[in-house]
Formats: structure tokens, C-alpha cells, sequence
């Protein structure tokens, strides 16, 4: 192999940037807000990545039920870069993650049975809940402006493990649907981000 | 590659995940039946009542039956169960855990009932598959 066909391990850039498909699900989705700030260690063929967000929503639907869940989490990984001699600095990857949350939730609701009536007022609530998942995902990045880059992700997400007390929440903080709304233990989850390289780029 | 990275971007802006279909769970009953101890075969009984106690809900009355299915309270974790007729005269008591359960946004909150456990019973013979959806009890006599 040629010299120039090497790509080294080194140091190229450090980017942090926002996922901006939550910003804009929080702008158009009430009762929702969310934000997930983005940081990489761009290390040429590998990428170390953390992300970091806050996660609360509000799902009125009374007189059925009202769900509030608010929680933080995170997510650590490495990505491997397939084309990491691409002269525009674009990253095609393939990723995994370790995901962690920690959140309160609460349902208040009415239930109805055909035999015994109605039951309302109904309450129940977690209070320090906490889940872990895993993530496999492909994603893309590309330079558009000297230091700026736009990126998104396709995560699978798999392996859902739920601490709670009282009932199994709805939603996860960072992961999507709890496992009790849906018929498989898996999701799929999509982040667009911005990012700001600094350093070599 | 950047022209390719932003026409994916775009496409995948559009796609959405469809919310699950809401489902019955069918599993805030329990059945009981009552079953012949000569050859297991369902057993029809003529029953004075059935009855849940605190708080009272009757479930049947005056009536000839094989069977028959009990409701559960939501905000409760424990069931006593009264079976009065001539040839039997029983009750049963069951803990279980309940907890709300949403499928989806667009759905009812449903109730899991779960982890059911005989507490006491007073039955001569009597056969449990508390594992079922619904829990199955059955009366042998």
C-alpha cells in the first residue's frame, strides 16, 4: 500500500453542535420541549461522540388521561468513519451508543370497566425512573461551510432495560416509545444536528 | 457527497413512524370454571351467587353456569372471591398487581393485571393457570 492511501488515528477536529430535529419538534409539537446538545472528537477514521439532553413533554388528553414525563440523559459511542480521506472532510459511519436516562413521569386518567363503572381521578407516578439502551446507527456529515457541518443519524435502537416503580412510562427521555407501546423491544430513532468544528478541521 | 448527504437529509425529514394500534389486552378478567372430578369435563352448576366482596360487586345470581368471569378493581391488589350455591359453598383470595398501561397517544389507558398469587382458598380442589391471559381457575369437585 502506498503511503498517501494511509489514513492515520489522529487528531482532525472537535465539533458541538445541537440536534435540531428535536428543536423542531419542540417547535411544532405542544407540550413538548427538548434539546440534545452534540460533541465529537473527530480522531479521523473514529469518532468519539457523546450526547447530552433534557427531554419533557406533556401529553394532554383528558378527559382520558394527562402523561408528564421530564428526565435527562445521555449517550456515549465511538462511530467509524469510512471515508475518512474524503477531501471535503465529509463522514460517512457506522456507530454505536450507550444510552442512559434518568426521569420522573406521571398519569393521571379514568378507566372504565364494562362491569364495575368508572374509576376517576386514577393517578400513578415514577419518581427517579431510569432506563439504558444501545444503538447501532448509520449517519452522514457534511462540511457545507468552512467549520460548519450538517449531519443526521438513523439509529436502531435495541436492548431497553426500564427501572420503574409503578407503572412502565410511555416514553423514554433520548430513546423514544417505551417498550409498552409498541409490539417489539426495539425502535428506530433519527437525529439532525449542526455542528461547529474547532480545531484542524 | 455532500449534494448525496443533503438529498437523504431531506428525504428522511419527510418519513414519520405511525403510532401503534390500540389493543385490548384482555387480561382484567378472571375465569373460573367448574370441572367434573370423574372425567374433567365442564361441570354446569346451579349458583345462588357469585360474588366480589369489599367492595360488593355480584357477578352472578340464581343461574346455571359452567363458569363464569370475574372483574378487577383497578385501584385494589387483592380479590375475594365467594362462590355460594348447594354443592359448593367457597371463596377465593388472590393478590395481583395493577398498573396502568397506554399503548398510544390516540389510545384508552389500559390496566395490566398482573402477578397474581393464591393468597387463601377454601376449595377441596382447585387448579390454577394464574400464567394465562386471562388467569384461569378451576373448580374441581
Amino acid at each position: 500500500m502506498a503511503q498517501n492511501d494511509t489514513v492515520r488515528i489522529e487528531f482532525r477536529s472537535i465539533r458541538l453542535g445541537i440536534d435540531g430535529f428535536g428543536l423542531i419538534r419542540s417547535a411544532v409539537t405542544p407540550g413538548l420541549s427538548t434539546i440534545e446538545f452534540n460533541g465529537e472528537l473527530d480522531m479521523t477514521k473514529y469518532i468519539l461522540a457523546v450526547d447530552l439532553g433534557r427531554f419533557s413533554q406533556e401529553i394532554d388528553s383528558l378527559p382520558r388521561y394527562n402523561y408528564d414525563i421530564t428526565g435527562n440523559y445521555f449517550r456515549i459511542g465511538l462511530d467509524a468513519n469510512f471515508i475518512p480521506k474524503d477531501r471535503d472532510g465529509s463522514i460517512i459511519a457506522f456507530g454505536v451508543r450507550y444510552g442512559r436516562a434518568g426521569f420522573d413521569d406521571r398519569i393521571d386518567y379514568d378507566y372504565s370497566d364494562s362491569d364495575l363503572g368508572t374509576f376517576s381521578g386514577m393517578t400513578a407516578f415514577n419518581n427517579d425512573a431510569s432506563a439504558s439502551w444501545l444503538e447501532a446507527h448509520v449517519g452522514m456529515k457534511a462540511r457545507v461551510y468552512k467549520g460548519i457541518w450538517l449531519g443526521y443519524r438513523a439509529s436502531y435502537k435495541f436492548g431497553l432495560n426500564i427501572k420503574s416503580s409503578e407503572f412502565e412510562p410511555f416514553i423514554i427521555p433520548g430513546y423514544g416509545p417505551g417498550e409498552t407501546n409498541t409490539d417489539s423491544d426495539t425502535t428506530w430513532g433519527f437525529n439532525y444536528y449542526i455542528l461547529i468544528g474547532l480545531g484542524k478541521n | 457527497m455532500r449534494t448525496l448527504c443533503l438529498v437523504i437529509f431531506c428525504i428522511l425529514g419527510v418519513s414519520c413512524l405511525d403510532q401503534p394500534p390500540c389493543l385490548d389486552s384482555q387480561n382484567n378478567r378472571i375465569e373460573i370454571s367448574f370441572k367434573s372430578i370423574d372425567d374433567n369435563t365442564d361441570k354446569t352448576i346451579t349458583v345462588d351467587s357469585v360474588y366480589v366482596s369489599n367492595p360488593l360487586f355480584i357477578v352472578e345470581k340464581n343461574i346455571d353456569i359452567a363458569g363464569t368471569e370475574i372483574p378487577l378493581y383497578p385501584d385494589m391488589n387483592e380479590v375475594l372471591i365467594i362462590i355460594e350455591s348447594a354443592s359448593l359453598q367457597d371463596s377465593i383470595k388472590l393478590q395481583y398487581e395493577a398498573r396502568p398501561k397506554l399503548y398510544s397517544r390516540e389510545c384508552d389507558v389500559e390496566m395490566i393485571f398482573n402477578e397474581f398469587s393464591l393468597e387463601y382458598t377454601t376449595a377441596d380442589s382447585i387448579r390454577l393457570n394464574l400464567e394465562l391471559i386471562p388467569p384461569q381457575i378451576e373448580i374441581v369437585f
